[in-house]
C-alpha cells in the first residue's frame, strides 16, 4: 500500500486501500503537523475498511517539501491487515507511507516585485518598489499557485485602498483643445477597477502630511476553505510645502494692449507693469521616487463672459454664446458649464523664463461701439497639478503651441489645489477721447478690484473637470436679451 | 521655491523695461508668413503660419492665444477681397449683428478674451496659425495674395510680413 499525497494545511486527506478494518487507527507525524482528525476512529463504519478521510493541520510556516510520516493501523473485527502479512481475528497490522508538503504561494505583484505580506517599506528608497508617490500608477496582480500551477479560487477581491484615490484622469485629445477632461471613478467598470478579480489599478491623490503607510488587502477563498487575507503595504509620499503666490493687478480700459489689438476693451492688467494675475508655485518634491521629467501643470477653467450693455432700448443682458445651450440662443454646441481655457495644460512661458512653472492671465472684453455703458466680467478657477512622470524618462502631458501633446507616462497629474478668481468692470462711454494710456472714449466706472492684491491658494484633491473648451478664435459671439440670463 | 519667487520678482520689472528700451521708431519685431499648404481646395481651411521674431534687444510680450494681426487678401487682379461678416468683426468694422428668436439677438466682438502673455527673448520667435477662410469671401478658384500686419505698440510702427500666394483649386 502506498500512502502519498500532497498535504495542505487544514485540508482533507484521503487514503484508499483494502482491509483497514472498520475502525482503523491513523497516526500522522512530521515537520509542521499540528493535528489531524480520524472520523473512522470515533465513528467506525464498513467504509473505513477501504477509505479513510482525515483532516490534517499543518503549521503555516512549514517549509515546502517537508516529509510527513503517515501510519495506518488496521483494527476491529477481522481486519485483513496489509498483504502479504497474514492476520488473525482481533489482530492489528500497520503500514507506513511518506507524504510531502507542497507550498501554496500567494503573490501580489507590483512592478515585478511581490509585495504580499511585505513589511513596511522604507522611503526614500528607490530600490523598494513599495515606496510610491501620488499620481503613480498602482497596478497590482495577485495569484495563488500550488507547485507552480494556478489554484482554482472560489472568490477573490480587494478592499478599497485607503486614502483618496482615482481610477485615472481622462483627457479627450481627439479635439484641440481637448473637449473633455474628467477623473475616472473607483470602483469603476474598467479593467482592474472593479475591486473584484485578480488585479487592481488606481492612483493615490494624497499622502496625508506628505508620507503615509497604507495597506491594501487582497482576499481569496479556496473552495471548501475559509477566506484568506493577504496584505500589501505601501509607503505613499507626496509633494509638501505646496504654495502659490498669486499677485493681482488692476482692471483698466485701453485702446489696445500687448494682449490684443481688439480696440476699446476692458482688460485685467495686460499693461506693462500691470499684469492681471500671476500664478507662481513652489513645492518640495516627495520623498518617494519620481521621474526626471516630473512637472507642474496648470489647468484653467472659465465660466464665460457675462455682459450688460446699456443701449438706446435699455439694458441688454449678454452672455458668451458658447456658454449657452442652443435652445437658449447659444451656439450649436453651447454648454453652460465652465469650459477649459484654451489648452491643456495651460500655456507656460516656453523659452523666456528659466522656471517654466509661472503662468499669467490678462483676460479682456472688447467693448462694442454704440453702447452707453458696458458691465462685463468673468470668473475662473486655476488648478495646480503635479505629475511624477513615471516610469522614469517618460514624457508627460505637453503643448505644441496651443495643441495638447498626449502623455507617454503611466502616471497622471494629480490636483494640488486651486485659485478661484474673477475680474469685472463697468465701462462708461463718455464719447470724449481720453488721454493715453486709455486712448478710448470709455472711462472705467469699476471699483473691483480697487487695488493690486494677492489671492489665496486653496489645497484640494479635486480634479479640474470640463465638457467643452474655449479655443483661440478671431472673435467672440454673444447672445443678448432684455432680461438677465439665469 | 526660492527660484520661483526670484523669477516672479523679475517678471514685473521686465515688463516695465520693454517700453524704455525699444527705440521709438524702430519696430521691435518682424513677421514672416507661410501658407500651410500653399494650395488648397476651394472651401477648405486656409491656414497661414505666422512667425513673429523679436528683433529688439529687449524682451517682448506676446499673446499667442489672440489674433493680434490684421490680414490683407487680394485676388489675381490685385483687388482687395471682400470681408465676410466675421471678417468685418476681425477688421473692427462690424459686429455681425443677427436677430434671434424670442426677442434675442447676437453680435460679435474682435478677439477671444485670452490673455496669456509670453515673454519672447531677443532673436527668439513665436509661431502661430491663422485660419483665414472664414474672414474673407473666397468664392472662386484662383491665386490670391496674403499679407499680415501687426502694430508695434511701442514704436507705433505697423509691421508688414512678406507677401505670399495661396492657390485655391476647384
Amino acid at each position: 500500500m502506498r500512502l502519498a499525497r500532497a498535504l495542505l494545511s487544514g485540508c482533507d486527506v484521503c487514503w484508499r486501500g483494502v482491509g483497514f478494518g472498520c475502525s482503523p487507527i491513523l497516526s500522522i507525524s512530521g515537520t509542521g503537523v499540528t493535528g489531524y482528525t480520524n472520523p473512522c476512529a470515533s465513528s467506525p463504519s464498513s467504509s473505513c475498511d477501504s477509505t479513510i478521510v482525515a483532516t490534517v493541520t499543518i503549521d503555516a510556516s512549514t517549509p515546502a517539501n517537508s516529509q510527513e510520516t503517515i501510519t495506518v493501523t488496521a483494527g476491529g473485527q477481522n481486519p485483513s491487515g496489509f498483504l502479504p502479512v497474514d492476520t488473525g481475528p482481533g489482530e492489528q497490522n500497520q503500514a507506513t507511507a511518506q507524504a510531502t508538503t507542497a507550498a501554496l504561494v500567494v503573490s501580489i505583484l507590483f512592478n515585478n516585485h511581490n509585495l504580499a505580506n511585505n513589511a513596511t517599506p522604507p522611503c526614500p528608497d528607490s530600490t523598494n518598489s513599495a515606496c510610491v508617490v501620488v499620481g503613480q500608477q498602482i497596478l497590482l496582480t495577485a495569484s495563488v499557485t500550488l507547485n507552480g500551477q494556478p489554484v482554482q479560487l472560489q472568490s477573490q477581491s480587494w478592499d478599497q485602498p485607503p486614502g483618496a484615490i482615482t481610477g485615472g484622469y481622462t483627457i479627450d485629445t481627439t479635439t484641440s483643445p481637448p473637449r473633455t477632461g474628467q477623473p475616472v471613478a473607483m470602483p469603476g467598470t474598467g479593467n482592474c477597477q472593479t475591486f473584484q478579480g485578480n488585479c487592481l489599478m488606481f492612483y493615490w491623490l494624497e499622502a496625508g502630511n506628505g508620507s503615509v503607510t497604507r495597506t491594501i488587502n487582497y482576499h481569496y477563498t479556496i473552495p471548501g476553505q475559509s477566506q484568506q487575507t493577504v496584505p500589501a503595504i505601501f509607503q505613499v509620499t507626496a509633494p509638501t510645502n505646496v504654495a502659490v503666490n498669486v499677485p493681482t493687478g488692476l482692471v483698466n480700459i485701453a485702446a489696445s494692449s500687448p494682449v490684443n489689438n481688439a480696440g476699446a476693451q476692458i482688460i485685467y492688467g495686460g499693461q506693462k507693469g500691470n499684469a492681471g494675475i500671476i500664478f507662481s508655485p513652489s513645492l518640495t518634491p516627495p520623498q518617494g521616487p519620481y521621474g526626471s521629467n516630473s512637472e507642474i501643470d496648470w489647468v484653467q477653467i472659465r465660466s464665460g463672459n457675462n455682459m450688460t450693455n446699456l443701449t438706446p432700448s435699455g439694458n441688454q443682458y449678454c452672455k458668451t454664446a458658447s456658454f449657452l445651450a442652443p435652445q437658449n440662443g447659444g451656439a450649436a454646441d453651447g454648454d453652460p458649464s465652465p469650459a477649459l481655457d484654451t489648452s491643456f495644460p495651460y500655456l507656460t512661458n516656453p523659452t523666456a523664463v528659466p522656471n517654466q512653472t509661472i503662468v499669467n492671465d490678462n483676460p479682456y472684453v472688447a467693448l462694442a461701439a454704440g453702447n452707453a455703458e458696458t458691465k462685463a466680467g468673468e470668473s475662473f478657477v486655476m488648478s495646480l497639478m503635479w505629475d511624477p512622470a513615471l516610469p522614469n524618462g517618460c514624457s508627460p502631458w505637453g503643448l505644441s503651441g496651443n495643441t495638447t501633446i498626449a502623455t507617454g507616462c503611466t502616471s497622471i497629474p494629480i490636483p494640488l489645489g486651486t485659485v478661484s478668481w474673477s475680474y469685472g468692470c463697468d465701462a462708461i462711454n463718455s464719447l470724449v477721447p481720453q488721454p493715453a494710456p486709455n486712448g478710448t472714449t470709455w472711462i472705467a466706472g469699476c471699483v473691483v478690484p480697487q487695488q493690486a492684491g494677492n489671492l489665496a491658494f486653496v489645497p484640494s484633491n479635486s480634479f479640474p473637470v470640463w465638457t467643452h473648451a474655449v479655443s483661440t478664435s478671431a472673435s467672440t459671439s454673444y447672445t443678448c436679451k432684455g432680461t438677465p440670463f439665469n | 521655491m526660492q527660484k520661483a519667487l526670484v523669477t516672479l520678482m523679475l517678471w514685473w520689472p521686465l515688463v516695465a523695461q520693454v517700453s524704455t528700451i525699444t527705440e521709438q521708431n524702430s519696430p521691435g519685431f518682424s513677421l514672416h508668413i507661410e501658407a500651410k499648404p500653399p494650395s488648397v481646395k476651394l472651401g477648405s481651411a486656409i491656414t497661414i503660419e505666422v512667425t513673429l521674431t523679436n528683433t529688439s534687444n529687449s524682451d517682448l510680450l506676446y499673446n499667442p492665444g489672440d489674433f493680434g494681426e490684421d490680414v490683407n487678401v487680394r485676388d489675381e487682379r490685385g483687388s482687395a477681397l471682400k470681408a465676410t461678416p466675421e471678417g468685418e468683426v476681425f477688421k473692427g468694422t462690424g459686429d455681425n449683428h443677427k436677430v434671434l428668436p424670442n426677442g434675442m439677438y447676437s453680435f460679435q466682438t474682435r478677439g477671444n478674451g485670452n490673455g496669456k502673455l509670453l515673454i519672447i527673448k531677443p532673436k527668439e520667435s513665436a509661431v502661430r496659425s491663422l485660419t483665414i477662410d472664414g474672414l474673407f469671401d473666397f468664392r472662386s478658384p484662383g491665386k490670391y495674395t496674403v499679407e499680415v500686419t501687426r502694430k508695434d505698440l511701442d514704436s507705433k510702427v505697423t509691421v508688414k510680413s512678406n507677401i505670399i500666394a495661396v492657390t485655391l483649386v476647384p
